[in-house]
């Protein structure tokens, strides 16, 4: 009790005085954690730190809550953390990001484990305003946001952070796992599926398979799964498919674990029919449920059928409409003026449907890059470009 | 034309490859031609081949071809004596009995037996000779000896016996002229074990021996190596690369490299073919794979200049007037009769044994490359004309077009309509404009990628197996097993998906 004491009146001497490295060094001290050894005693403690100029001092409390293995009133410890994320000093929290990150961490372990989600998303959403450094700094509680965004479905205030382009990684002072990275990447990834952004998703996913590796993730590979869907779907199917700069442990590992399953999709969708595809399908369908990734197939049969119909109008000026539903063989021929009228509203082909003849007639893309507004979009994208360009060098 | 085959496998080492591997082709595994249309006889094949080549090719006509079955098994039969081939003649022997075929008046019952033990008697004698020689140590001698150990197991149908002791036989080979005989040698017994890697590899270094040859022999200071050359006296230089350039075209035909096989076969001069080549090819089996490569392959002037202009091909399309006549109506774009004569005289071409497999690519590469020619001078073209040229429907038409411009083989596109074949017309400044516009996102995308990567770079972050650094051993593992595999959070992850999925499945 007196070292609890005498602990006490140090930190809050140092505090006082200013010394800020000095008391994020004995706070973190391992040796001399009377904190945590002293559990039951923590509610007074932190009583006599009143906020924002002890922030560390309650920080390192909050942090020993957090760490105990159970937390006897978890809506208190809550509200308490919420409280001290509001009106915390930033510049002294900045000392000990890796206690703000573990707390966020058992905070959202235990959401989730309550499908509780949406407490946690506006507290973990300050926290990440609190501490980080640039808006482009990527933090650990980047991914339990994500996470937590997820579980509850509500994606606005992970899409404020994840539309921002990533240029640094705070280290948490040694804390941060990569793990975190990959989760982060990952989860986000899975976010901009669900809003349908497919193509960031895919940049996502990717970037989660090429973070440099020795060893192999599970993350990378669920990320690889998805990749490849999310690649179908938004239709552009790379040559080559993962980039050269994957680290070669994790390209073997997709190829051994996932090759007959996922990498085979893109083979079937350049060069195979509707049918084969179903058939390859349901053929891994139990897989596909292992990985409850099979939203995204029904997704990808969509698109599948699209880039039929796509590579029709490549061959066919004017088609029957009972053609065009044998060639990508749909079922009938109200099934295929569907999903013509969803790709011509969706802008992805440009026809016209004559029902007297039941024809289909394919035009050119109306698109004549004439108006102003398309120039200058692409002026716009090409300055955009070259500005990243010199942050990069 | 699928058999209900009561041919048995022939373990002849010529069709054992024809009876494996996928069915799925028209011509591969036991099929039957009727023949009765073309006018083909057995006799073609017994003038025109001699020795084991011979033998190979009435068995496969025997295979195939239930009408001249009987006469070509007896007929190999007659013409297996003339070796010393007993497992091909035994085979042959059952078949025959299995077919209950009479067998001719003079059948020798004791041949088999003789045969036999005249063959292991003179084996053991030149496997003597060859220890004895190999004692002796003396170069040639021994080269002579696997030369003559490897002829006489090619002579019995032993082929990768006579492989191995020709092979053998390369170490001692001194001069060019001893290459090129070994090289012949291999060539040879590979050819007839269809080990068509062997024969392309032994063909290119016979032709390089032959060039030093030639070097040597233009050279005036030649010492006289030719001494111990034990080239017979009538294989000359250009013979010996004609013999190769024939080997190399049905090595190239059986592994399906038909531009190839094509130049090879147009470079075999006519003397040499129909008067020094009876044991390897006949002239009319030459222009048919010359017909057929060449039609499927080369251009429609390569065509004119190579094969109708050519002197040498002149004299070969001469001895087969409806290869000629096939080959005059595509240059003429009289592509109808072009298809009819080929279907007439597809049984003959099923009935060869180096071709058969190909056939039905070869056919369609023909139609294709017809197809193609015919649109070149059009803008657009009737369809129903077109069909009518073909010996098609349209609609059967219509498909292979659809293929054949996904395949970007034709520039067009298709009015399905009206029926009619239109050239694509390509906006240029759209595709332009397009491209611009994806190399924009591309380079987005590939910055945003980087600026993360020297972020990590920077942040000194790998994944890495944490139990391999306990251990003291550097992380190399392929880290499936036991890899960074991040147990716990597989479970998190499961869970997270499962929410994702219903949304999706709401929004679908």
């Amino acid at each position: 009790m007196a070292t609890l004491d005498q602990f006490v009146v140090n930190i809050r001497q140092l505090s006082t005085d200013g010394k800020f490295s000095d008391l994020a060094q004995t706070l973190s001290n391992p040796s001399i954690d009377h904190l945590s050894k002293n559990i039951q005693y923590i509610d007074s403690i932190i009583a006599t730190f009143p906020l924002p100029d002890y922030s560390m001092c309650m920080l390192a409390c909050l942090h020993a809550i957090a760490k105990a293995p159970n937390i006897p009133n978890f809506d208190a410890f809550l509200s308490q953390v919420d409280n001290f994320i509001q009106t915390s000093s930033a510049e002294q929290v900045q000392y000990l990001p890796q206690y703000l990150c573990e707390i966020c961490h058992v905070i959202t372990e235990q959401l989730r484990k309550e499908n509780r989600a949406r407490l946690g998303v506006p507290i973990l959403y300050r926290a990440i305003e609190l501490l980080r450094r640039e808006p482009g700094q990527l933090l650990s509680i980047h991914s339990d946001l994500y996470q937590l965004c997820l579980l509850c479905q509500w994606f606005e205030p992970a899409l404020t952070y994840l539309d921002a382009d990533i240029v640094d990684i705070n280290r948490e002072n040694g804390k941060f796992d990569v793990k975190h990275l990959l989760l982060a990447y990952y989860y986000g990834g899975m976010i901009y599926a669900c809003i349908k952004q497919f193509d960031r998703a895919g940049n996502f996913f990717e970037n989660v398979i090429t973070v440099p590796s020795q060893a192999t993730s599970a993350i990378a590979i669920e990320a690889y799964k998805k990749y490849v869907l999310v690649k179908l779907i938004s239709g552009s199917i790379p040559a080559n498919p993962l980039p050269t700069y994957t680290s070669r442990t994790v390209q073997q590992t997709i190829g051994s674990v996932c090759g007959a399953q996922y990498t085979e999709l893109f083979n079937i969708f350049n060069n195979q029919t509707l049918a084969q595809f179903d058939e390859f399908v349901n053929r891994h369908r139990d897989q596909y449920a292992r990985d409850r990734n099979l939203g995204l197939i029904k997704q990808t049969r969509t698109a599948f059928i699209c880039n039929s119909i796509q590579q029709l109008t490549k061959t066919f000026l004017t088609v029957s409409l009972k053609d065009l539903a044998n060639r990508v063989q749909l079922q009938s021929t109200t099934e295929a003026e569907r999903y013509l009228l969803d790709m011509i509203e969706n802008e992805q082909i440009f026809a016209s449907i004559n029902k007297q003849d039941g024809m289909v007639i394919f035009h050119g893309s109306p698109e004549k890059f004439d108006a102003n507004n398309m120039l200058a979009k692409l002026q716009d994208e090409t300055e955009k470009r070259m500005q990243a360009e010199k942050q990069l060098r | 034309m699928e058999s209900v085959s009561a041919m048995s496998e022939n373990n002849n080492p010529s069709s054992s490859k024809f009876s494996t591997g996928k069915k799925s082709s028209k011509y591969e595994g036991p099929y039957q031609v009727d023949v009765s249309e073309t006018g083909f006889d057995l006799e073609t094949i017994t003038l025109s081949y001699t020795g084991l080549l011979r033998i190979f090719r009435l068995l496969y006509v025997a295979e195939h071809c239930p009408a001249l079955r009987s006469d070509a098994l007896l007929a190999s039969l007659h013409y297996l004596k003339e070796t010393s081939a007993t497992n091909i003649y035994k085979q042959v022997l059952e078949e025959i009995k299995k077919q209950n075929i009479e067998l001719p008046a003079d059948f020798d019952e004791s041949w088999l037996e003789r045969t036999q033990r005249g063959y292991v008697q003179k084996l053991e004698k030149l496997d003597t000779d060859l220890r004895n020689f190999r004692t002796n140590s003396i170069k040639d001698s021994i080269r002579r000896g696997n030369e003559d150990l490897g002829d006489h197991y090619l002579g019995a149908g032993d082929f990768h016996s006579a492989v191995r002791c020709y092979v053998s036989s390369r170490d001692y080979c001194v001069s060019p002229r001893h290459v090129i005989t070994m090289c012949m040698n291999v060539i040879k017994a590979s050819f007839f074990m269809q080990n068509w890697a062997n024969v392309l590899s032994y063909v290119t270094k016979a032709e390089q021996a032959l060039e030093s040859l030639e070097t040597t022999m233009k050279s005036p200071v030649t010492p006289s190596v030719t001494t111990s050359s034990s080239l017979p006296a009538d294989l000359s230089e250009a013979e010996i690369a004609s013999r190769l350039k024939v080997y190399a075209g049905i090595a190239e035909l059986a592994t399906g490299r038909y531009k190839l096989a094509a130049r090879h076969f147009l470079a075999v001069s006519f003397d040499h073919c129909a008067n020094k080549f009876q044991d390897l090819i006949s002239p009319q089996t030459l222009i048919r794979y010359v017909c057929l490569c060449s039609l499927a392959t080369l251009e429609r002037a390569e065509v004119h200049r190579l094969i109708i202009m050519s002197s040498n091909m002149k004299q070969y399309l001469e001895l087969e007037p409806s290869i000629r006549d096939i080959i005059l109506d595509f240059y003429q774009t009289s592509y109808s009769s072009v298809l009819t004569n080929m279907s007439r005289q597809e049984p003959i071409f099923a009935l060869d044994q180096y071709l058969a497999r190909h056939l039905p690519t070869l056919y369609d590469e023909i139609r294709h490359r017809i197809i193609i020619t015919y649109f070149l001078p059009y803008k657009n073209a009737d369809m129903n004309a077109m069909a009518m040229k073909l010996n098609t429907t349209v609609n059967v038409l219509e498909d292979e077009l659809v293929h054949l411009i996904r395949l970007e083989k034709i520039k067009a596109r298709i009015d399905s309509k009206n029926k009619i074949l239109y050239v694509a017309d390509t906006d240029q400044r759209w595709h332009a404009y397009q491209h611009a516009l994806s190399v924009t996102k591309r380079s987005e995308k590939i910055t945003g990628a980087l600026l993360l990567r020297s972020a990590i770079m920077k942040a000194n972050l790998v994944v890495r197996d944490e139990s391999a650094s306990t251990a003291g051993r550097p992380p190399k593992m392929k880290g499936k097993s036991r890899g960074h595999l991040v147990p716990g959070y597989s479970s998190n992850m499961m869970m997270m998906m499962d929410d994702n999925e219903f949304y999706e499945d709401e929004t679908m």
